[in-house]
């Protein structure tokens, strides 16, 4: 027991492997027994999980953290731990892969055994891609995650599955092999480690890590998906089985907002000073275009494929506004999209099996026929347009409001994909719920299709109402993030003049690593002519200026010991 | 004496199988042919304990009997034990094969015994001549076992085979003689007084040139196809192994002598030699329908990646021995084992192996199927397997050295690979199965099987845990 509570990550991991041995035992004449031994195995890592996360301190760093030497010449380890975000992503995993496992029940009927084998392969990559602290291992589980993906739309999927399938493969695998040089160059400039702990505290130079951070930043665009790197994920979404598009959408997508969080961002803080108008504008254009987009889709998979392109910008857009609001509510947006997309995806699986087609015009009166089901539908969508008191609300609603400190201009411009939201759900669900019965009569929800969403739709409302049972646990790791990306990035001050009149543009970037500063002292000492700091008497700007290098200051002196905070706690945590 | 025979016993072992086994075949005319392959796995491994034994002991042959002309350190012996397991993969997965098709079993052994006994003194070395002895031992019995079907397509390949690399020899003789010209000696890592350059580059380029035919580097890899599509399939997962593997080793002792004259101009033409072979063999193998040209052009893909080892080789040859060794054997599991799963499915006769034929695998043979795709997708540089581990080494180590644009150009050219890799399994598993494919037979091929099965655990354990045969390898 005493070794189980050491290795609890390893052992939540790594459950999924217990049902794969135990479902390829089946023998195949009984696959129909393969479905409750996934069912088990899926909801005991979920368990696992749950125990996590009561045991979690909400006042730390990682926690629950394993060192194991892998390969000792290269200095990678076997290291896993969980702070708040990872173990936010960790939860919706194991939330969502019992519901992929009943939600597929009996939508597949051919070969079974296998599916439900690469499901929890699936598993595997995602829950350890979420935990993994050793840069290599990160890399290892993501690639792991990709190829179950692949095997599942590509043999479960619908139409064009095969083309789809590979699309969805080359695209993230440009992303992945791009990162894997990132990787590598990363790992040779700091000093051969991969420890992601350590991993970007020394800044690295500028150029270096605009490169690096392109490197990065390209792969998860691609997972996210990042305008215009979306391409890939309509056709994937929409020819997926319902399991595969559940866990696409719920958490695949996570992992490359996740990457931003724990490693593009942090890591190269100069690199998102350099980028960031421009990923501001990435993700606005994101939330519009998506929005737009959905509205006239006439498939619905598609729709709300392309929802979540519109969702995720506000994802991207609440970490680059770089606050605590912004980046609290880009998290917990990362969940609440997880919740409610996958639950739209189940859902529509079940209404798919019924009547085997995509098309919203095909629909017509479903209220009607099945008016229990319709209600479920709709109270979902809702909650995925935004409504107040449901869960989505607060996630958009804080990362506008921290996007708008930043940015006002692209706040605005990005709450107007709130509006499209409700547009072309609404309308949407009119179509197919509402109007002429078009559709035969069929059975309204079952039993078992009630039950697969009843938990979705318990977070739904918590989260609306209580959401901070997740703010408090993921509040320090925000703190954390914004401490490493926002060094070299300096925003408007939060007092209310300065959002009337934003001072949104800077022309000298100041950079306040304490080495960098002091090299620059250095210099101006050696050149007295080009003294900066001590003589900035030129034009009427004296107070601008002296507020700046007041600021400066403080900053130089709290800098280092900022710099050097988290050092501490690691190895407390050690 | 006792103890030069005590240091000679890895290659002596393998001799005196060929011996037993001729002698066997002459005397004894009833005698089963599984003896035969017993008895040769049996020398195999004989020498492959005694290398082991060797390793461990840490006790070099050396300069005793034929001074400079071979040496058998830690390189050496590590290297006698990697051919070693190659040839083992093909002993073992030929004889199906072979009884199939009526063909002569203690023959073909005692061929593949003797290249592989070429194979030892390539790699062991260290004198010009030694090494053309070499190349000539484990070319002349791989010309033979090319035509070994004796059906056509297998003569074309014969034929083909051994003419190019009678021509591939005599380049590397000139380049041999010029090698003495510009040095005085034949002897590698001997202290040279008179260098002349010009003459010296010219022999590094033909030397090379010679060895490029052997593991198959673009401009000289135009046998490959053809060669890798005629010859019986256990020759071909011999000739992609086995054969490949010896030619890199030496390449690298080549390297290295090599390095000391003229680091610059080496590290150059390796790095257009690299980029081309992996580039081309990439873009080729897109268009094959033949899964046996695809492998063949994707051997030819690897052969770019491991050349790719050379331009760090000078800097840190630590490093690049251990990242070569390590592909050299992560390459031998997926080839060989992919080899031997074709010739577990194809079974008898049945050579034609278009990608095509694998459609509906994965229903009729669900564990044939698997390990396919593991191997397919170890070899497109997937983790957790050791094709990734060993991409990703040999990446880390350009890197290292400076070459950032030679690591982008690999990693793009290893995207690309991964279309044509998928391609089988495509058909393996999103196919339904229409046309002809693979027949189902109600013989089990055990030794075959144990191959695939060798391959698929070696090829996962390698990749998940790297670091013994990382320490062991770099030694």
């Amino acid at each position: 027991m005493d070794f189980i509570l050491k290795h609890i990550l390893t052992f939540i991991i790594f459950s999924p492997l217990l049902g794969i041995a135990l479902i390829s035992l089946v023998p195949r004449k009984y696959e129909e027994g393969v479905r409750p031994v996934a069912l088990f195995s899926s909801i005991l890592t979920f368990l696992l999980v749950v125990w996590v996360w009561l045991r979690f301190h909400t006042d730390g760093f990682f926690q629950f953290r394993e060192v194991i030497s892998w390969v000792p010449s290269l200095n990678i380890y076997y290291h896993l731990g969980v702070d708040g975000v990872s173990l936010l992503m960790v939860a919706l995993t194991s939330i969502l892969t019992p519901l992929c496992v009943a939600g597929s029940w009996v939508e597949i009927k051919t070969s079974r055994k296998e599916f439900y084998i690469i499901l929890l392969a699936c598993e595997i990559g995602l829950l350890g891609a979420f935990c993994a602290l050793d840069l290599f291992l990160f890399y290892v589980f993501w690639e792991v995650m990709l190829i179950p993906m692949y095997f599942l739309i590509g043999i479960w999927g619908s139409g064009n599955r095969i083309y789809v399938s590979l699309k969805f493969l080359l695209y993230t695998l440009v992303g992945s092999v791009l990162m894997l040089v990132g990787v590598i160059a990363l790992y040779l400039k700091s000093g051969n480690s991969f420890n992601m702990l350590n991993l970007g505290i020394v800044a690295l130079p500028k150029n270096v890590q605009i490169w690096l951070f392109l490197s990065f930043a390209v792969a998860f665009a691609i997972k996210v998906p990042m305008w215009p790197f979306h391409t890939w994920l309509p056709d994937a979404h929409t020819e997926a089985p319902t399991a595969g598009s559940v866990l696409l959408a719920g958490v695949f997508l996570k992992a490359g907002a996740y990457g931003f969080y724990r490693i593009a961002m942090p890591y190269f803080p100069e690199a998102v000073e350099y980028f960031r108008p421009l990923i501001f504008i990435l993700a606005t254009v994101g939330i519009v275009y998506g929005a737009l987009v959905s509205m006239v889709q006439t498939d619905f998979k598609r729709l709300i494929a392309y929802s979540s392109v519109s969702h995720l910008g506000f994802v991207i857009l609440g970490l680059i506004s770089l606050n605590p609001e912004g980046v609290s509510g880009a998290v917990l947006q990362m969940f609440n999209h997880g919740v409610s997309t996958g639950a739209l995806f189940l859902l529509f699986g079940m209404l798919y099996g019924r009547y085997h087609t995509r098309e919203i015009s095909d629909y017509g009166g479903i209220a009607r026929i099945a008016p229990f089901y319709s209600g479920i539908f709709i109270f979902v969508g809702i909650s995925s347009l935004g409504l107040p008191g449901l869960n989505n609300f607060v996630g958009e609603m804080l990362t506008l409001i921290g996007a708008f400190k930043a940015k006002p201009v692209f706040a605005i411009i990005s709450a107007t994909g709130v509006i499209f939201a409700a547009v072309y759900m609404l309308w949407a669900v009119e179509r197919v719920f509402f109007g002429k019965i078009k559709s035969e009569h069929v059975k309204d929800m079952s039993a078992r299709e009630f039950v697969t969403v009843l938990p979705l739709i318990i977070l739904i409302v918590l989260l609306g109402v209580f959401p901070n049972i997740a703010i408090s646990r993921i509040s320090d790791s925000v703190e954390n993030f914004i401490l490493y990306a926002k060094r070299s990035v300096i925003d408007t001050q939060e007092s209310g003049e300065n959002v009337i009149v934003p001072i949104y543009e800077r022309k000298e970037p100041e950079i306040i690593l304490p080495e960098m500063k002091m090299n620059e002292e250095v210099k101006s000492e050696a050149a007295p002519g080009e003294e900066k700091y001590s003589d900035p008497v030129d034009t009427e700007e004296t107070t601008d200026v002296e507020t700046e290098s007041g600021k400066q200051n403080d900053e130089n002196s709290g800098g280092p010991t900022e710099v050097e905070q988290p050092q501490t706690e690691t190895q407390e945590g050690q | 004496m006792r103890e030069i025979l005590y240091h000679l016993l890895p290659a002596v072992s393998i001799v005196g199988a060929i011996l037993v086994i001729i002698l066997a075949v002459s005397w004894f005319k009833r005698i089963q042919k599984e003896a035969f392959v017993i008895l040769a796995v049996a020398g195999i491994c004989l020498s492959i304990w005694f290398s082991w034994q060797g390793w461990l002991g840490g006790i070099y042959f050396k300069d005793s009997l034929f001074p400079s002309m071979v040496i058998f350190d830690k390189f050496s012996l590590i290297s006698f034990i990697i051919l070693s397991i190659a040839s083992i993969l093909t002993v073992l997965s030929s004889y199906n094969y072979l009884i199939g098709n009526n063909l002569r079993v203690a023959e073909f052994l005692v061929l593949i015994l003797s290249s592989l006994f070429g194979g030892f003194i390539l790699a062991s070395g260290t004198n010009l001549i030694m090494i053309f002895i070499g190349l000539e031992m484990l070319s002349l019995p791989a010309y033979i076992l090319a035509g070994y079907d004796k059906t056509a397509t297998s003569g074309e390949a014969s034929i083909k085979y051994f003419i190019l690399g009678a021509v591939s020899s005599a380049i590397f003789l000139v380049g041999v003689a010029f090698y003495y010209g510009a040095t005085g000696t034949i002897g590698l890592f001997e202290t040279i007084n008179v260098v002349n350059r010009p003459m010296i580059l010219l022999s590094m380029t033909l030397i090379f040139a010679g060895f490029g035919f052997k593991i198959a580097a673009v401009p000289f890899q135009w046998w490959t196809p053809d060669v890798y599509q005629g010859a019986p399939l256990p020759v071909t997962s011999f000739f992609a192994t086995m054969i490949k593997a010896a030619a890199f080793i030496v390449f690298y002792r080549l390297f290295l002598a090599f390095y000391l004259f003229s680091e610059k101009d080496v590290v150059t033409l390796i790095t257009v030699m690299a980029i081309l072979t992996m580039t081309i063999g990439n873009l080729t193998a897109l268009f094959q329908e033949d899964f046996k040209r695809m492998l063949a052009y994707s051997s030819i893909a690897h052969a770019g990646y491991m050349l790719l080892v050379f331009t760090f080789a000078g800097v840190n040859p630590a490093q690049a021995k251990t990242a070569l060794l390590y592909y050299l054997v992560s390459y031998i599991f997926m080839t060989g084992g992919l080899f031997t799963l074709l010739t577990h499915l194809t079974g008898k006769g049945n050579e034609n192996t278009e990608i095509s034929r694998f459609a509906g695998l994965s229903k009729k043979n669900p564990y044939i199927a698997f390990v396919a795709a593991v191997l397919l997708l170890s070899l497109a540089g997937f983790p957790p397997t050791s094709g990734f581990f060993a991409k990703f080494y040999i990446f880390k180590g350009v890197f290292e050295a400076g070459h950032t644009n030679l690591v982008i150009i690999a990693v793009i050219n290893s995207l690309i690979s991964v279309y044509y890799y998928m391609r089988p399994i495509v058909s393996i598993y999103f196919k339904q199965e229409s046309g002809p494919s693979f027949e189902e037979t109600d013989e089990v091929y055990y030794s075959t099987l144990g191959v695939v099965t060798l391959s698929l655990i070696c090829v996962i354990l390698l990749g998940i845990v790297p670091f013994k045969i990382l320490t062991i390898v770099g030694m």
